[in-house]
């Protein structure tokens, strides 16, 4: 192979990987929800459906501050967990001092009785919400979550989604959002600023 | 040149086979504690189960599956949250070194129970028999706590 043959082929290399890199850089994950770029577009009003059956207008959360998170019930481990630390820390804040709201991203198998039953099971008020394949896209649009179904080996399906949770205040706007890498001290913080907005 | 270069390789080869590598391990010791469950969800037969498991022996326990006569099928399950999406995945195959031990804990590891029997209820309990790679099954005793005990 001659000098002039393999400085090509090294520069076609270059020009591989600066192509390459330039995909990458185009196809780079979008930023979490929490940047302060989304900070006016979280939220808004959304019609679902209470465990009660009935609709369930974002209107009757106004006036009380609410923690709002998106999961299914047929998630034995991480929505669970969630639940569990945000009703403990809610204990810590004051019980009254807001509402949490649990979302479904899975209205297929969780209908009104499913996510009523799961809101009932931490022993504390929690508003489970599911909806119509629609209301439950529009409203996971709104909050910027990502859900997908994810087959399992069984025949059934898991589903991935955003893990965070949504800080609204008393007049439905989005203040800031909980991860579960915040320490229990950060944590308490945010809600106990969200207890007074 | 070649002949030295190939005498020389195969005697270094022969000389790892012979046992001059690592050394022969006796068995793996896998111990199970610590087993605990939430109280389950009525209305989906899935559960959560979370415990300790060490590797006392001195080669690596692979665990491999594990059942329960409460559930139709016990998998070992990892949640992960990447970039602020959380996901579940199925783990074939869970090595534990020798001397080590893993814990199965909310957000992490978990054996997913699924087509409960009945509905887990706080203060019971009930067994998993955990499958290796080599070696007998390991009993392990979950006892359920109330959802917001841990």
């Amino acid at each position: 192979m001659s000098l002039s043959t393999v400085r090509m082929i090294l520069w076609a290399l270059v020009a591989a990987v600066a192509v390459g890199a330039g995909l990458m850089f185009l196809n780079r994950p979008e930023p979490a929800a929490s940047t302060s770029d989304f900070q006016s577009s979280i939220g808004g009003d959304f019609e679902l459906v209470g465990s009660d059956g009935a609709p369930f207008r974002s209107a009757s959360l106004d006036g009380r501050p609410h923690a709002v998170f998106f999961g299914f019930t047929h998630c034995p481990d991480v929505c669970p967990t969630t639940l569990a630390r945000l009703a403990k820390l809610r204990r810590d804040v004051g019980e009254n001092a807001f509402d949490i709201v649990f979302i479904t991203v899975d209205p297929e198998r969780d209908g009104p009785q499913e996510v009523g039953e799961y809101a009932a099971l931490f022993d504390t008020p929690v508003i489970g919400l599911t909806g119509s394949e629609a209301q439950i896209e529009a409203v996971k649009k709104q909050f910027a979550v990502h859900s997908e179904k994810v087959p399992d080996e069984a025949g059934g399906y898991s589903v991935d989604h955003s893990a965070a949770v949504f800080l609204m205040d008393s007049e439905g706007r989005f203040i800031g959002t909980l991860t579960s890498e915040e320490g229990r001290e950060a944590a308490l913080a945010k809600l106990e600023r969200l207890a007074r907005s | 040149m070649f002949r030295i270069a190939f005498l020389a390789f195969a005697s270094l080869w022969v000389a790892g086979c012979s046992g001059g590598g690592v050394a022969e391990c006796e068995a793996a010791r896998p111990v199970a504690s610590d087993g605990w469950a939430r109280e389950s969800l009525m209305a989906q037969a899935l559960g959560a189960a979370y415990f300790e498991l060490a590797n006392e022996g001195d080669c690596p326990a692979v665990l491999t599956g594990a059942s329960s006569p409460l559930a139709r099928s016990v998998s070992v399950h990892e949640s992960r949250e990447d970039d602020g999406v959380a996901r579940m995945r199925p783990v074939e195959r869970l090595e534990i070194a020798p001397g080590e031990s893993i814990v199965f804990a909310p957000g992490g590891l978990h054996l997913m129970l699924s087509g409960l029997e009945r509905p887990l209820a706080a203060g019971e309990q009930f067994p998993v028999m955990l499958s290796f790679e080599e070696g007998p099954d390991v009993e392990l005793t979950i006892s359920i706590e109330e959802a917001g005990a841990r």
